[in-house]
């Protein structure tokens, strides 16, 4: 039983770090732009598919497949900042119902690209088994942990550590005074936009290996996303990343004691729960994001 | 029943003293102006009244009732207030923004209403609704969307939308900012309209001292968070306390 | 309500009604027109509360659900007359809409439709689990077509076709009469300023609660309907993808419009069938253009026709 758990919570680590990735970039875009982008569950599945892509048909290294996923992904979210969320700004209802018909539009392009059969991403990382304990994990389950706090690490010193980093927090805390001192704060929008497309396209490319590739691949990421940054505060890095991994920990800990056909429902649970609760997360205080 | 009671209200944000027991009482019909410089309380002063702030320590009763009131409840006990930023709904005309509050509100009357015969309640209300658009000079917009209003016009509209459902306290947020001279001239025509057609207890938050000197007949001026001194426009204005408060 | 308004109302039904007297044999477009219709209910139900009160309720089809399953287990299990079965069915998902909707209404704006999704998927993932009240994923066969009143019958596809039309047109009905009443300027006034309606006198609250149980109301009668026909209940028709459909049709079609449901459910289920679209390019389609109306045209389809919001006069 003890076993069984750690080894549950391992999955459940590396789930969450899945899950920290997509928080943090549905949690950068909603703080800045205040956009509830619903099609980045779409961006994380389109992410998967170009890494599968790149890596099957262009270049055999995995790293290089990553790279090419995100550069290729850049250019559809810069499509969807400037062409549906700037001019949507500040109208919080009708970007969700855009980024609603996005989820529509992007899903089915794939559909008819790539046809509705899942595609397998083998991997070598995938086959290779490391001791950890008395316990076998892959290569790519500690490669997920290790790229996760890798971004994570990355993004909070981007935040923290540089000018335009500065720029960006400035904007999510006041956009009217950042306006004021001098921040291009169409500028901040995009470079926080690619930002979140980079760590949508980072999240595909790393569960594409673990699972398959498919068309719906997205849509339990962005859920469990989204819990994750209502349990962490919906404000900071450290809610988002503490809410991913607590989310993919009770979700994979839940199959223990639950059936696994409900394993999904426990997210949306936590959803629910947490805002009729603790309206401003687990560790949140009131933000002005409340209106 | 006072109108609007004020007892010993205190309210702090965090190390921050916002009001420091701060009492009056206002019963007689009249327009008070309520001022004081940057700080003083008058904004939190008008969340408690209405509602949106809990106070500390003291107590708000209107017209009696004491609690931290809903706003539905809060007009129903005769308030009706305006806001700083100025709201009225833009999809709606302006006589359509008059009727509104003129009309059943309650939940049970009103889906009744809808699949039985409806009554004639607007029409009652009509002819006052387009009386005091008149007065506000906005006549001749009675059919056209609000949205189409300036800023002015539509500050007036949302007084005189408040008027038409004839409130026994009716609260003001710095009504005369952002209005040209022209339209302020209106705005005190249709307050003092008011005042003698249906008297009723105006409280006023202004920054504009001569508008509010020229139109109340008694100042409250507040400075940290307390009533610093009442009286008449000339006896405030002459006050060495309250010269000191504002230079100070 | 316009004297020249009810006419053509009852004109239009009644033109419905007759289509099978002439087009008995075009089983398809019958079947097309009672799916469009068995959208367009629930669709309505969702416009009273997204259209004309600002509220986004992205759970909308499991509350459709509620109403589906409540009136198998009542016809199959309980062996209820369908009749009785219906109205209990919508008070179920009526229910159930008031309190999801108690626990939602307190949050603004994204939380509110964050929740509203969480309840949904909650709701589906129940449908899809709870194998031995619901029948788990295969879904619950057996549904009966509606019991016969007196000599009208709805077994064939022409008498479910004339139920639909009076169902949908019963509906619409409904929805005018709440939306040009003062409870419908009500509706429209929290959507513009519900702070300014609160301070009007309003309990905005109870007006939004009613919204959302009548909307999940009309959402269970469509969701009965729609299983009484199609014979069995499967709980893919009532998951987050239906949800999201129902949003597409209410905006397309026209939020905050009369005809919009309707219109938008006719477009949805007509044209792809009309172009022989394969699914995934329909939903492309249908996708840009919910993209398109937010951008561009705000009232949607119905908006095309009447650019001008009429006066409520």
């Amino acid at each position: 039983m003890m076993l069984a758990l750690a080894e549950q919570v391992f999955n459940g680590v590396m789930l969450g770090a899945i899950y920290v990735l997509v928080a943090l970039g549905l949690m950068l875009v909603y703080g800045v732009l205040r956009v509830l982008n619903f099609a980045h569950g779409a961006l994380v599945m389109l992410g998967g598919y170009l890494c599968q892509f790149v890596f099957s048909h262009v270049i055999a290294s995995y790293p290089l497949a990553i790279a090419g996923s995100i550069v290729a992904l850049l250019p559809v979210g810069w499509v969807l900042e400037r062409g549906v969320f700037a001019p949507l700004r500040d109208d919080l209802q009708n970007q969700v119902i855009a980024s609603l018909g996005l989820v529509l539009v992007i899903e089915n392009l794939v559909l008819v690209v790539w046809g509705p059969a899942a595609l397998q991403f083998r991997l070598a990382t995938t086959q290779v088994l490391v001791p950890f304990g008395p316990l076998r994990f892959s290569l790519q389950q500690f490669l997920v942990i290790g790229a996760g706090l890798a971004c994570v690490a990355a993004l909070f010193a981007f935040l923290n550590f540089t000018k335009f980093g500065t720029a960006v927090r400035a904007t999510a805390q006041h956009p009217g005074a950042a306006l004021v001192v001098g921040i291009d704060v169409g500028r901040v929008h995009a470079v926080t936009f690619a930002i979140g497309t980079a760590l949508a396209a980072m999240a595909g490319s790393l569960l594409g290996p673990l699972f398959l590739v498919f068309p719906q691949m997205g849509d339990g990421p962005l859920l469990k996303g989204l819990a994750a940054i209502i349990l962490g505060g919906l404000g900071s890095v450290w809610g988002a990343v503490i809410g991913g991994f607590a989310i993919g920990i009770v979700e994979a800990v839940s199959t223990l004691v639950i059936p696994t056909d409900y394993r999904d429902a426990v997210a949306f649970i936590v959803i629910a729960g947490v805002l009729l609760l603790r309206p401003h997360g687990l560790f949140g205080r009131t933000t002005r994001y409340e209106a | 029943m006072t109108t609007l009671d004020i007892r010993e209200v205190r309210k702090s944000f965090g190390g921050l003293q916002a009001l420091a027991g701060c009492t009056f009482a206002l019963d007689r019909p009249g327009i008070y102006g309520l001022i004081g410089p940057n700080g003083a309380g008058k904004t939190t002063l008008f969340d408690v009244i209405t509602g949106r702030q809990r106070p500390d320590h003291g107590h708000v009763l209107i017209a009696g009732s004491e609690r931290v009131l809903r706003p539905h409840v809060l007009a129903a006990l005769g308030m009706a207030r305006t806001f700083q930023e100025c709201r009225v709904f833009p999809e709606m005309t302006c006589l359509e923004n008059m009727l509104f509050a003129t009309q059943p509100k309650g939940l049970a009357r009103t889906l009744g209403q809808a699949f039985g015969r409806s009554v004639a309640h607007r029409r009652a209300h009509e002819a006052e609704a387009r009386h005091w658009l008149q007065l506000a000079t906005l006549e001749r917009y009675a059919d056209e969307s609000a949205s189409i209003l300036s800023f002015g016009q539509r500050r007036l509209l949302e007084i005189a939308a408040a008027l038409v459902t004839r409130p026994r306290l009716l609260l003001l947020d710095e009504p005369a900012a952002g209005v040209n001279p022209a339209l302020l001239a209106v705005l005190r025509d249709v307050l003092v309209a008011q005042q003698r057609a249906q008297p009723a207890v105006v409280l006023i938050i202004e920054h504009n001292m001569e508008f509010i000197m020229d139109i109340s007949e008694r100042i409250i001026v507040m400075h940290q968070g307390a009533v610093l001194e009442q009286g008449s426009p000339a006896a405030i204005q002459a006050s060495p306390r309250v010269i000191e408060a504002y230079l100070g | 309500m316009k004297p020249r308004d009810v006419v053509v109302f009852a004109v239009v039904t009644m033109g419905l009604l007759l289509l099978p007297a002439f087009y008995g044999r075009a089983n398809y477009l019958l079947h097309i027109l009672v799916l469009s219709g068995l959208y367009a209910i629930p669709a309505i139900g969702l416009n009273l509360m997204l259209g004309y009160t600002g509220l986004v309720s992205l759970g909308h089809a499991a509350l459709a659900g509620i109403g589906a399953y409540a009136v198998a287990l009542l016809t199959v299990k309980a062996g209820l007359n369908f009749w009785l079965a219906l109205p209990l069915a919508a008070i179920a998902s009526a229910a159930v809409g008031a309190v999801i909707g108690a626990l939602c209404l307190r949050l603004r704006s994204h939380f509110f439709m964050i929740v509203t999704l969480a309840f949904g998927l909650i709701l589906h993932s129940v449908m899809n689990n709870w194998d031995s009240v619901t029948g788990g994923a295969a879904g619950f066969a057996g549904i009966p077509r509606p019991d016969p009143i007196g000599f009208a019958a709805f077994r064939s596809l022409p008498e479910f076709y004339r139920l639909t039309v009076v169902a949908t047109a019963a509906v619409f009905a409904v929805q005018a009469l709440l939306v040009r009443s003062q409870f419908g300027r009500v509706l429209d006034a929290i959507r513009q300023d519900e702070i300014l309606t609160a301070f009007k006198g309003i309990d905005t609250t109870a007006y939004k609660l009613a919204a959302f149980a009548i909307g999940s109301g009309i959402a269970g009668l469509g969701g009965a309907l729609e299983v009484s026909y199609l014979r069995v209940a499967a709980p893919s028709s009532f998951d987050m993808v239906e949800s999201i459909n129902l949003v597409l049709i209410v905006v397309v079609g026209g939020a905050g419009t009369l005809l919009g449901p309707i219109l938008g459910a006719l477009v949805f289920v007509g044209v792809p069938e009309y172009l022989r679209l394969a699914s995934e390019y329909r939903l492309v389609i249908f996708g840009a253009l919910l993209v398109a109306v937010t951008l561009f045209a705000r009232r949607g389809i119905a908006g095309l026709f009447a650019p001008r919001r009429a006066k409520t006069a």
